[in-house]
This record gives C-alpha cells, sequence and structure tokens, in this order.
C-alpha cells in the first residue's frame, strides 16, 4: 500500500485488541505466528486518542481537526504526526483502508 | 470464602520483603526486587524509584496483553465444551491481589482434564498459538503478541504421586473473578497446589513473587481442617508441609498456622537442615535444593519413591499417556544417578 493520505479513512483491525492504561493504550494481536505477530504495542496519550478515532467513517482532515482542538498543537505539526502513526499502524496490520473510502 | 485484599500487602510483610531485597542484593535491591516479581507490590506500598517504576509498567502492560489473552482462550475452551481451570499467577492475580498487575507473571496457566487435553490443544491452534515445549504435565504455547500459555494436563510432574483428579478439582473450584468468566481452584487447592508446584516442581527454586502468594492467601479465611485433608487426600503432606515452612522462613507469615502445626512432624529432615543452614540469610532459600534431591525428600516413604522413580524414567504426557522408551528411560535414570550423588 501507499503512504496514507490524509483523504483516506483507516479503521480498527480485527487482529488486534486495545486495552486502556490511565491515559496510554495497549495493543495486543490476537491472531497470527511468528515474527508478524510478535509483540505488544504501547500507544501514548496521543497514539490512543488516534486509536480511538479510527472507526472507519472519519478521515485524515477530521482526526487532525480534532487532535489540534485536543492538544492545542498546531495542524501542519498534528497532520504530520498523524500520517507517521498511521504508517506505523499499517506496517504492523494495526490498521486497514475502510472499505469503499480512501484507497 | 474468599476476601480479596483491600491492601496490596500488609505493611510487616512489606518491610520482610525490602529486607531481603537489601540482604540479597545490597547494591541494587530494586533490581532484585523486580526479577524476583514484587517490584509491583513494593512500588504499591509506596517504596522505590525509578527501577520499580519501571518494573510496575511493564507488569501493567503485560496484564493487559494477558488478560486478553487469557479471555480469548477461555471463551474458546467454553464454546468448544472443554472445561478448564485458571491456575497460578493468573488466578491470583485476579481472586487475591488488589490488582491483577500487582501480581507479574511470565505467563497463562490453564488446567484440562488429561482426556481432553489434546482437543484443548487443538482448539488453541486454531486461535494461532504453536507448542513451544512439551513436559509431562503440560506443553507450552506461544500466542500472537509473544504472550505464552502452559497447557496442563496435570498440576505439576508425576502425576501419579499426587491423586488430584481434575473432575473433583473442577466441582470445588471458585469463579476466577476480576470480570473474567472462568474457573479456579478453591483457596486450599490453591495452597496445595502452590506448594507442589515450588516444593516438587521446582525444588523450593521459584521467584520470591511466588511465595508471596502464599502470604494473599494467608490474609483470607483459609479453613486450616479442610487444608491438611487436601493435603493428606492429594498425597502431598510433604510437600506442603515443606513449603509452608520455607514460606515462613522467607516472609515471616504462615497462611493457616493451625494447618502448618498439623503438618509439621511432615517437613523432611533434609529440608530442616538446609533451612537452618541457610537460616541466617533467608533470601537463599531462593536457590533451592537440587530438584532430583528434593523430588526424594518429599517423596519419602518405599512406595512412593518407587512411583518417583517410575515415573522419572518413563514420564507420562499432558494426555494421560505415558513414553515407554527404554533407551530414554535409560539416559534418565544415568541423569538422575548423577543429580542424587
Amino acid at each position: 500500500m501507499s503512504s496514507p493520505a490524509l483523504a483516506d479513512v483507516f479503521v480498527r483491525s480485527e487482529r488486534m485488541v486495545g486495552r486502556r492504561i490511565a491515559q496510554e493504550y495497549v495493543l495486543v494481536p490476537i491472531l497470527g505466528k511468528g515474527a508478524d505477530a510478535d509483540g505488544i504495542f504501547n500507544l501514548n496519550r496521543i497514539g490512543a486518542f488516534v486509536w480511538e478515532q479510527m472507526d472507519g467513517r472519519a478521515d485524515g482532515h477530521a482526526i487532525v481537526a480534532r487532535m489540534t482542538q485536543t492538544f492545542e498543537v498546531e495542524a501542519e505539526r498534528a497532520a504530520r504526526d498523524y500520517l507517521g502513526f498511521v504508517s506505523q499502524l499499517l506496517s504492523i496490520a494495526a490498521v486497514s483502508a475502510a472499505l469503499g473510502r480512501g484507497k | 470464602m474468599t476476601d480479596r485484599a483491600a491492601e496490596p500487602l500488609p505493611a510487616v510483610t512489606v518491610r520482610r520483603l525490602r529486607a531481603l531485597a537489601a540482604g540479597a542484593d545490597p547494591r541494587e535491591p530494586d533490581a532484585w526486587a523486580a526479577r524476583q516479581g514484587i517490584g509491583p507490590l513494593l512500588l504499591a506500598a509506596g517504596e522505590g524509584g525509578a527501577r520499580l517504576l519501571a518494573s510496575g509498567r511493564q507488569a501493567e502492560i503485560a496484564w493487559q496483553a494477558l488478560a486478553v489473552h487469557l479471555e480469548r482462550c477461555l471463551g474458546a475452551f467454553d464454546a468448544a465444551g472443554i472445561p478448564a481451570i485458571v491456575l497460578k499467577g493468573a488466578a491470583l492475580a485476579l481472586s487475591h491481589y488488589a490488582h491483577p498487575a500487582l501480581r507479574p507473571m511470565g505467563d497463562i496457566d490453564v488446567l484440562v482434564a488429561p482426556a481432553r487435553w489434546e482437543e484443548a490443544a487443538r482448539v488453541l491452534a486454531g486461535l494461532d498459538w504453536t507448542v513451544e515445549d512439551a513436559a509431562e504435565h503440560g506443553a507450552a504455547f506461544a500466542g500472537p503478541g509473544g504472550v505464552r500459555l502452559e497447557l496442563h494436563g496435570a498440576l505439576v510432574s508425576c502425576p501419579g504421586l499426587f491423586p488430584l483428579r481434575f473432575d473433583d478439582l473442577l466441582a470445588r473450584s471458585s469463579a476466577l473473578g476480576g470480570g473474567l468468566d472462568g474457573r479456579r481452584l478453591d483457596d486450599e487447592d490453591m495452597v496445595v497446589h502452590l506448594s507442589l508446584h515450588a516444593a516438587f516442581q521446582h525444588g523450593f527454586r521459584v521467584r520470591l513473587g511466588q511465595y508471596v502468594d502464599f502470604a494473599c492467601l494467608a490474609a483470607c479465611t483459609l479453613d486450616g481442617r479442610r487444608l491438611v485433608a487436601r493435603a493428606a487426600a492429594a498425597g502431598a503432606r510433604r510437600p506442603v508441609a515443606a513449603a509452608l515452612a520455607v514460606v515462613h522462613g522467607l516472609l515471616g507469615v504462615t497462611p493457616a498456622p493451625d494447618a502448618a502445626e498439623a503438618l509439621a512432624a511432615h517437613v523432611p529432615p533434609g529440608v530442616r537442615r538446609w533451612m537452618d543452614r541457610v537460616a541466617p540469610e533467608p533470601w537463599r532459600l531462593l536457590d533451592g535444593l537440587p530438584l532430583a534431591r528434593a523430588r526424594w525428600m518429599l517423596a519419602g516413604g518405599a512406595v512412593c519413591r518407587a512411583r518417583l522413580l517410575a515415573g522419572t524414567l518413563w514420564p507420562g504426557r499432558p494426555d494421560g499417556s505415558r513414553e515407554v522408551s527404554p533407551w530414554k528411560a535409560l539416559a534418565r535414570g544415568r541423569r538422575l544417578l548423577q543429580q542424587l550423588r
């Protein structure tokens, strides 16, 4: 898959279960064997926020707008962080493109 | 009835744990405590610095991952009609600790009836778990995310020595608690199992956190007479007596003191001598005894020792079958003799 864009809509994968610990999130792979599914992923406060927004309906523009409001961060910086984070989530198959939306 | 501890641990036990850490590793007591699985408990008691903080956070994350898989596996066993009992760390964490993350653990332990073991293993394979290591009493599985689960067909090795039938354990079992739908051993069976695990399975060489489990059970209303009866029925008076003595030597607490007193005569003399030898440095109890020697002492009596020998030379499998290779028996016999010298 090519690099994510703000127009894309992503949805959380069924291969991952998220558990909240205070303001952070733990992502636990529940399917997959060996290196593909190795490791538990820890999301910080902002990562947890973005993870919870990825419901298969909101695109990157909407999520970035919510990030700027919630964390008082500049839109450009929020967009950069969002896209970098989504790339990481894609690399571990934690999210996928929502059907019929985006790529 | 079990009362979940409102406080992580009594202050006197926390002081004892600090003293053990300071004695065992005066330069890095926090690192020692973290390795022994008591970091989160000390942290909750308001102790320690960065290392304990890190171990507490690690335990919290690890617990969440284990809980996800425990719930998933128990649900799958239930859907397949396979009764299961959660053992050791996960069971204790949910039932006897103020928060499960206070009880670090490396894996989940689940017991099924030997006749259902193969079927349970296939259920795990369907959830992408793979066998890593097999032993007489169970097999270790690796799951997604690197989580580990040990699927038991028996509580300990040489299960023939300790007649603990799955159906009896299940009939007496308690609800798992902690919001998870499952079963665990009741408190008295838990003490018997913890004792067998520490003393017989590992020759007393387990982490301090696993001895602290006994202290958490001590906070509950254990029925001493029932415990003595269960230990006797399981052929486990020696391991239970010895484990309770070691717990007292380490932590200064005794779950069910009346039971410990009733069983005191069953502590093997060799275990007493070892405990007396290391008494000035009680943390050395965690080094345990050579396994073969510990098992020989704990078996006690000619019949039990004969069974122990047979079980060692021709070990069983988790599904209740037995391996009969004479060459492997010869190799095991040679190793056993070396260990007993």
